[in-house]
């Protein structure tokens, strides 16, 4: 029962933070020097339309209509969000900003995705192997590396990965999600090419949070060892490999918070290393929507970062009692 | 700082005093590896840099179309860029965007982030419940690609700007650090016996509560310092935003993508200064964080 | 400002190239040679292409995806040359022939010509091509069509004088007819109304409420056009698009193209246009087969090739400038104008805005540099300013135009200070690096300049600069081959003259492109009273099939040139020149004629060239 209230709960929060993020995004458009939707509603009657023919065109592409009253707008604009449509773009005209969205969409959570879990693997991994043995030059060397990729800005790793491999020794392509040449589906051309495009932005990906685990697993994990529990486990002769066990279990726990945390944002390393590469995901779309003014596609592409953070923090809240006892019992 | 309840409030001072002479051994961890006194070194040049640097030049800086991408030289230690313009006078000129957005942006995260957690982990239920979920709000939205929508309508010409933008999307993390160690604080013997003597909350939280959590605070805030450098240093590089003079992002863009520094060795210094100066400056800031993590989690320490 | 997003360079003009040359390159037959893969891949990517998965495969739509020589067809391709405006290589016209009187043109269209779906390409299709072409408003001399037999086709010039843009159908220059894509009947037919040409006529007879009638149904008719999605590429060039992704288009070889048996290509790989690191990556890595423009150092164009590149230069027939509108003032004083050419160091703003790929402009005269012999005399030429940099006499013309100079400063006349901002478009990332050059300059002479990156291209023009928003701004001009054109970038439709160089508008007013603003007449030394908006419009109206004709070409082209150097309505800044690469390591049998090297690689491929070793 409980449960029940507390996922509602949740629920109504991600949907009213939605709701803020699309409010503004309703405001942003409208506040935009010119008000683009005016300025193309206006463009659309010099260029001969007569005026119901341009307040169509305009509401297509913006999902409201400029010379409506505001409220009447507002509630427009929400009503067809509500129905997923986001208005049409304004470089690609009369494509559907949902559709330009969707397409970019899966790309960027298989980056992140493999992106975040890759570093956290490895990351939690090196950073107990540094607490475990801090006091060796092992320890010593994990933190230094930890340290230094943590202090290399994502999209300086990038762009030498991109450089070493895709430029000067040629062992990947340059952009794209695949090559065109094979037939998608489930044959081997296509998949290979898939992951040969994926494989450079995710080791940028890996490469960029791996530092972050190292620390915060290495100080997580020596935080638990001096615990009561430990010490009692080491007193009476566990052997050592076990007491690791215990000591890295209790580590974790507070490490799924933190992931919950960092797939909201890997969004932001989207956009350098979707930049990078010549990815074509959201981050990608957001720049190229920015260069080109096409606000439509923007708040979009924004507002979608938006709902797929909220998701994924929900599904983390969801699943953080399965991982800690702790919080199942209170 | 085992203090119980029942001390009288004379000793209870002298408790507090004894925790701030901790900060005698805090300096001890900070100078104690030659790397953390090299950091902080490499700190203080930049942060000398960027407050002195733009005098040293004249504000337009000579171009010379005759010496385009020069080589590094005695006349021009580091070379020149595509005009001509000594690439070490753009580096010194160029660190005071990136260091004062950075510090406004730090500022701002420091009085909105430490006000929003000490009084949500002060009244956790009262304002601890709404400050919580702006904070989570806050938190959980990407900050590049909201400042990529920001750029449409917000300028980022002046550093003062970048770093108030900066500042207000990026407090979520202080907030939330500093509203659990409240929240433990609260709990601590001095602290109740100061609410049982009936100080108002907020001198509470000013005397006794802040003084705890400052150190706390400020290495975290050094670890944010390199979050917001590489942020702002990040949306010039992708030529997002607008700006009106050169610093160091907008180095690192020019160099990359106007003087294709990666394939071209002709601009190699023009890519690497820049660079180099930010990576010093966030590793630098980062190894000065570690000393706070090691001060908050002594077992971390080396001993 | 934001000078990333290289990624249009020229998207306006596609810099046309002339007089293509290539670097130290193999003899070539460009006839079927036998040997070699006929089934080879060839990957390229154009100045602006852009692919868009879910755009329409229509080439009438604004955002579209189609590539022109590859899977769209013309009835010839422009030569772009320079000593022959006229000269054009065949496209699915095999051969055409002009009327005595310049009003009408007859098409005989390749034997054997087919579309992809193996239907013939027949007059029909041009004729009802011929129909969207001036409903989308992309031809305005035409005016009728007859079908002569299924493969002959005669295009007759609309009612009223004579224009220079429709006797240049196919036999002369930039005109816009050859320009257009010829569509299958078979998708695009059922689009157009059965009266459709009684509808033409009215728009094109005289004015009234038929007329009127007449214009709006051919708009609306325009928008339909544009939308339309044909649900599969029916194309009749050497390829057709398979497939595409957000970021490449997968064109293979059409075997209903009439000339398939000389293409050696099986497909084409199109890569998605990303900005300008992204061609010389592509190059340096070897992926690219054909690059479009690319403005290389020395040192990376040397990597380019040890990687098995081989360059191709031309004249790139376009020039930068900076404009004035001669509304605004100090601009509207011609001795501001000369006093500014004295002040900016042409040579000094090419060296850092376009080093590789410009040449700084000799002298300000509306013409690229090297085609001014075909125009001045010597003595002419020598007459002509040069405006060499000198401050002291950029300094005495503004104090004899009234302002002031005080403590290292300049004041206009009303005493307020002048300054300057320089609008530049986004994505030319030349021009911002001259501007910054050019800031400079101005700077240290007296007059703060600050620069600002403004929308793109399209925008700039048409909502800023064609508004009279900006006194001062960037500019391309003295583009293409056909004089008409060169000149009107200046004293043409964007100083309010339409194409016969009358009926001026005003900046803002309907309709209205103009934001030059120069005076009516002109009082040029040495060339007497000129009216440049009329003079240019006689460029267009000329009969050129007459040695007197020609003759007046030559004297109407040298009078603009010596108003222009002397009225300053541009400060002329360098011209561009075109360096494309080709993959000599992988491909062999390039083209070597330059009306052919010119063209786009589709021309090459149909024509029998291109071949992989």
């Amino acid at each position: 029962m409980k449960l029940t209230r507390w996922i509602v709960v949740k629920l109504i929060t991600g949907l009213i933070m939605i709701w803020v993020v699309a409010s503004a995004m309703f405001a942003l458009l409208h506040d935009l020097p010119g008000n683009p939707a005016a300025t193309r509603y206006s463009e659309l009657v010099t260029h001969g339309d007569t005026p119901q023919q341009a307040r169509a065109a305009t509401a297509a592409m913006y999902g409201f209509v400029p010379n409506q009253p505001l409220i009447q707008q507002y509630g427009h604009y929400l009503w067809q969000l509500l129905h997923f449509n986001l208005g049409q773009s304004i470089a690609e005209q009369g494509i559907p900003v949902s559709h330009i969205v969707f397409d970019a969409f899966p790309w960027t959570v298989i980056l992140c995705l493999s992106g975040v879990l890759a570093s956290f693997l490895i990351g939690v991994t090196l950073g107990v192997a540094a607490a475990l043995r801090r006091m060796t030059k092992t320890g010593d060397g994990i933190t230094w590396f930890g340290a230094i990729l943590n202090g290399i800005p994502t999209y300086i790793i990038a762009t030498l990965l991109f450089y070493v491999f895709a430029t000067e020794w040629a062992l990947f392509p340059q952009g794209g999600t695949v090559s065109i040449q094979y037939d998608p589906g489930f044959n081997a051309g296509y998949l290979g090419s898939l992951v040969t495009h994926a494989i450079l932005p995710v080791i940028a990906y890996t490469l960029a949070g791996v530092g972050a685990w190292v620390l915060t697993t290495k100080a997580s994990v020596i935080s638990v060892l001096g615990d009561d529990f430990i010490l009692a486990a080491e007193l009476r002769g566990i052997r050592a490999w076990t007491v690791a066990r215990y000591i890295v279990r209790n580590a974790m726990l507070p490490l799924f918070t933190i992931l919950a945390i960092a797939f909201g944002l890997m969004f932001s390393g989207a956009v350098f290393i979707e930049d990078v590469f010549n990815y074509p995901g959201l981050g990608q779309l957001m720049i190229n929507s920015l260069s080109t003014s096409d606000y439509p596609v923007l708040s979009g592409a924004f507002l979608l970062i938006i709902v797929a953070v909220i998701a994924a923090n929900f599904l983390a809240d969801l699943c953080y009692p399965l991982i800690d006892p702790r919080v199942r019992r209170s | 700082m085992s203090v119980t309840a029942a001390l009288p409030p004379e000793q209870l001072q002298q408790a507090v005093t004894r925790s701030r002479k901790v900060s005698a051994s805090r300096w001890r961890l900070l100078v104690r590896t030659p790397g953390r006194v090299i950091s902080l070194v490499i700190v203080l040049f930049f942060t000398l840099m960027a407050i002195i640097g733009p005098y040293l030049y004249p504000k337009n800086l000579p171009i010379n179309s005759n010496d385009i991408y020069a080589p590094p030289s005695t006349a021009h230690l580091l070379g020149t860029d595509f005009e001509g313009t000594d690439i070490l006078a753009l580096i010194i000129t160029g660190a005071r965007y990136v260091l004062l957005a950075a510090f406004i942006a730090a500022l701002v995260t420091l009085v909105i982030g430490t006000a929003a957690g000490l009084f949500a982990g002060y009244y956790p239920r009262s304002a601890g419940r709404p400050i919580m979920r702006v904070t989570d709000f806050v938190l959980a939205i990407p900050g590049v690609p909201l400042l990529m929508v920001l750029a449409t309508i917000w300028s980022f010409g002046s550093p003062q700007q970048m770093g108030l933008v900066l500042g207000i999307t990026g407090w979520g993390g202080i907030a939330r650090a500093v509203r659990a160690q409240t929240l433990s604080l609260r709990e601590r013997g001095f602290v109740e016996a100061a609410r049982g003597l009936g100080i108002p909350g907020r001198r509470v939280i000013a005397t006794e509560i802040l003084p705890n959590v400052a150190p706390y605070v400020s290495m975290n805030l050094m670890m944010q310092l390199t979050g917001f450098i590489y942020t702002e240093v990040g949306l010039f590089f992708l030529g997002v935003v607008k700006y009106s003079s050169s610093n160091w992002g907008v180095m690192l863009n020019n160099a990359v993508f106007q003087a294709d520094a990666l394939t071209s060795t002709r601009a190699l210094s023009y890519l690497l200064s820049p660079l180099i100066c930010i990576l010093l400056l966030t590793i630098s800031l980062v190894t000065l964080a570690n000393v706070g993590d090691e001060i908050f989690n002594p077992r971390l320490r080396r001993i | 400002m934001n000078s990333r997003r290289l990624k249009i360079l020229w998207m306006p003009l596609t810099i046309v190239t002339a007089a293509a040359t290539i670097a130290a390159c193999s003899s070539s037959s460009g006839s079927s040679s036998g040997g070699g893969n006929d089934n080879a891949t060839f990957t390229t990517i154009g100045y602006t292409t852009t692919i868009t998965p879910g755009a329409p495969m229509n080439p009438f739509a604004p955002v579209n995806n189609i590539f022109p020589t590859y899977d769209s067809m013309q009835l010839a391709w422009l030569a772009n040359n320079q000593a022959n405006p006229n000269q054009e290589v065949p496209g699915l016209a095999s051969s055409w022939t002009v009327s005595p009187s310049g009003t009408s043109v007859t098409v005989h269209l390749q034997p054997g010509a087919k579309w992809s779906n193996g239907q013939p390409v027949t007059a029909t299709d041009v004729k009802e091509s011929a129909a969207i072409w001036i409903a989308t408003g992309d031809v305005t001399d035409l005016g009728s069509v007859t079908i002569d037999n299924p493969t002959t086709v005669t295009l007759n010039e609309a009612p009223g004088p004579s224009a220079n843009t429709f006797v240049q159908v196919i036999g002369n220059s930039s005109a816009s007819l050859t320009q257009q894509d010829v569509v299958p009947s078979s998708e695009y037919g059922k689009l157009l109304p059965a009266n459709i040409w009684s509808t033409i006529a009215a728009s094109e007879g005289p004015a009234g409420a038929a007329k009127t009638a007449a214009a709006s149904a051919l708009a609306s008719l325009a928008k339909t056009i544009e939308a339309y999605s044909p649900k599969t590429d029916i194309s009749a060039g050497p390829f057709y698009i398979k497939r595409l992704n957000t970021s490449q288009a997968l064109l293979v070889k059409n075997p209903d193209f009439y000339a398939a048996s000389k293409v050696h290509i099986g497909e084409v790989i199109m890569e998605h246009q990303n900005g300008a690191s992204q061609i010389t990556d592509l190059l340096q890595s070897n992926t690219l087969d054909y690059s479009p423009f690319t403005g290389l150092a020395k040192d990376e164009e040397n990597k380019v090739e040890a990687a098995g590149n081989k360059a191709v230069t031309g004249d790139g027939l376009v020039a930068a400038a900076l404009v004035f509108d001669e509304n605004d003032a100090p601009y509207n004083n011609v001795k501001v104008r000369q006093a500014l050419a004295y002040v900016l160091n042409r040579p000094a703003i090419q060296k850092i805005g376009e080093p590789v790929v410009g040449t700084a402009s000799s002298t300000i005269s509306g013409a690229i540099s090297s085609t001014l012999p075909s125009w001045l005399s010597s003595q002419q030429q020598s007459s002509l300013n040069a405006y060499a940099p000198d401050s002291a006499t950029a300094t005495s013309l503004l104090k004899s135009a009234g302002l002031t100079q005080k403590g290292g400063h300049w004041y206009l006349a009303n005493g307020k200070q002048w300054t300057m901002n320089i609008p530049v478009p986004q994505g030319f990332s030349d021009w911002l690096s001259a501007s910054s050059a050019i800031k400079s300059e101005l700077d240290s002479f007296g007059i703060p300049t600050t620069f600002s990156v403004t929308d793109q291209w399209p925008q700039y023009q048409s909502n800023e600069l064609f508004k009279g928003s900006y006194p001062v701004g960037w500019w391309l001009m003295a583009l293409g081959t056909d004089p008409y054109t060169l000149f009107s970038r200046i004293y043409g439709p964007y100083d309010g003259y339409n194409s016969a160089g009358a009926a001026r508008l005003a900046t803002g007013a309907a309709g209205s492109d103009n934001f030059v603003n120069a005076p009516a007449t002109v009082s040029v030394p040495g060339a007497g009273t000129v009216n440049p908006g009329q003079l240019t419009g006689e460029l267009n109206t000329l009969n050129l099939n007459t040695a007197a004709g020609l003759a007046q070409q030559k004297q109407i082209g040298a009078q603009l040139i010596q108003t222009i150097n002397y009225e300053v309505p541009v400060i002329q800044l360098w011209d561009y020149q075109s360096l494309v690469f080709l993959d000599s390591k992988r491909f062999t049998d390039w083209p070597t004629d330059p009306n052919i090297l010119g063209q786009q690689p589709g021309v090459w491929m149909a024509d029998g060239y291109v071949e992989a070793k």
